[in-house]
């Protein structure tokens, strides 16, 4: 993140720690491609992510005393939203089930992407156990070192590594199967 | 095709949220929470994974207690059975002590009373 961005975000919450609560509707903004996008990626529902990412924007506001800096908003973000994910999965919400509007219009520019690849992938990501899938997440989606996912998901940086690795092994021999020995 | 990497870091991009996303958050800033209704608060209390495992843990430990009170008060009959069926017995037994003795003792009464036959005619 640039300094200019760091510095308002640093800004708003001050300002946002001092009462002014449209700082707040800056820090949401700045921030909820980030929180939405790893609801979305994990639970696989928009709705599910739009709801679950309001929450972790409401239980932000109800913490923001404890919000250090921006940097630490950012980690705390990433946290929070990533054992909301789990812990609603877990519950037996969200993942598998499409409600009828969160079926996108079909797109007329298909761009030149493959997008039956697209599908397998996300078929094959979606069978990855819950803490590997959050892990690869966070790795392609946030760009995080090893060490920043294990601070996040709170488990050792090895766990992190081997889950990584495994998974990774795991959509590779799947995605060759399914193209027909492709290597990938 | 491109290598697994890019294909991952492309299907995992950030995407924005739905049109108005931070209105709907500071809309629900502004509104109070619903208050749950009792059912629904028990409902999201029990559903705690460590309160469930408590309720698991609750339900082996009543029924481990039925199963000892169960055999306690199997063990207490029997032995009842058992002491009644020894009183039984005893009183079988002192029974028939006492019917010996009551016949025995008739049969010294008898004796007792037995009028000695013509005492004269001897002394003839």
């Amino acid at each position: 993140m640039s300094k200019v961005v760091e510095q308002t975000v640093d800004d708003a919450l001050a300002r946002c720690v001092a009462g002014d609560r449209s700082a707040f509707g800056e820090i949401v903004r700045e921030h909820q491609s980030m929180v939405y996008s790893l609801a979305l990626h994990f639970l696989r529902s928009p709705s599910m992510a739009e709801d679950l990412a309001q929450d972790v924007f409401l239980e932000l506001y109800r913490n923001l005393g404890s919000i250090k800096s921006g940097e630490h908003l950012r980690f705390w973000l990433r946290k929070v939203t990533c054992h909301r994910s789990i812990d609603r999965v877990r519950r037996g919400h969200g993942n598998g089930t499409v409600s009828l509007e969160d079926v996108q219009e079909p797109a007329v520019a298909a761009q030149a992407r493959d997008l039956l690849l697209e599908e397998k992938l996300w078929r094959m990501v979606e069978t990855l156990p819950d803490k590997s899938r959050m892990a690869v997440i966070l790795r392609y989606q946030e760009e995080l070192e090893l060490r920043e996912i294990a601070e996040v998901m709170e488990i050792p940086i090895n766990t992190v590594k081997s889950s990584i690795d495994r998974a990774l092994e795991l959509l590779r021999r799947k995605l060759a199967r399914s193209l027909g020995g492709v290597k990938v | 095709m491109k290598p697994l990497d890019d294909e991952l870091r492309n299907l995992l991009r950030r995407r924005e949220p739905p049109e108005g996303f931070p209105e709907r958050v500071m809309a629900r800033l502004e509104t109070p929470p619903a208050r749950l209704t009792i059912r629904r608060r028990m409902s999201a209390f029990f559903q705690r994974p460590v309160l469930r495992w408590a309720a698991v843990a609750a339900a082996c430990v009543v029924a481990v207690l039925g199963v000892v009170r169960y055999q306690h008060q199997q063990r207490v009959r029997a032995q009842a059975e058992r002491a009644s069926q020894q009183a039984i017995y005893a009183l079988r037994i002192t029974n028939e002590e006492i019917g010996t003795a009551l016949r025995r003792a008739q049969r010294v009464t008898l004796r007792a009373l037995e009028v000695p036959k013509n005492p004269n005619s001897e002394m003839e």
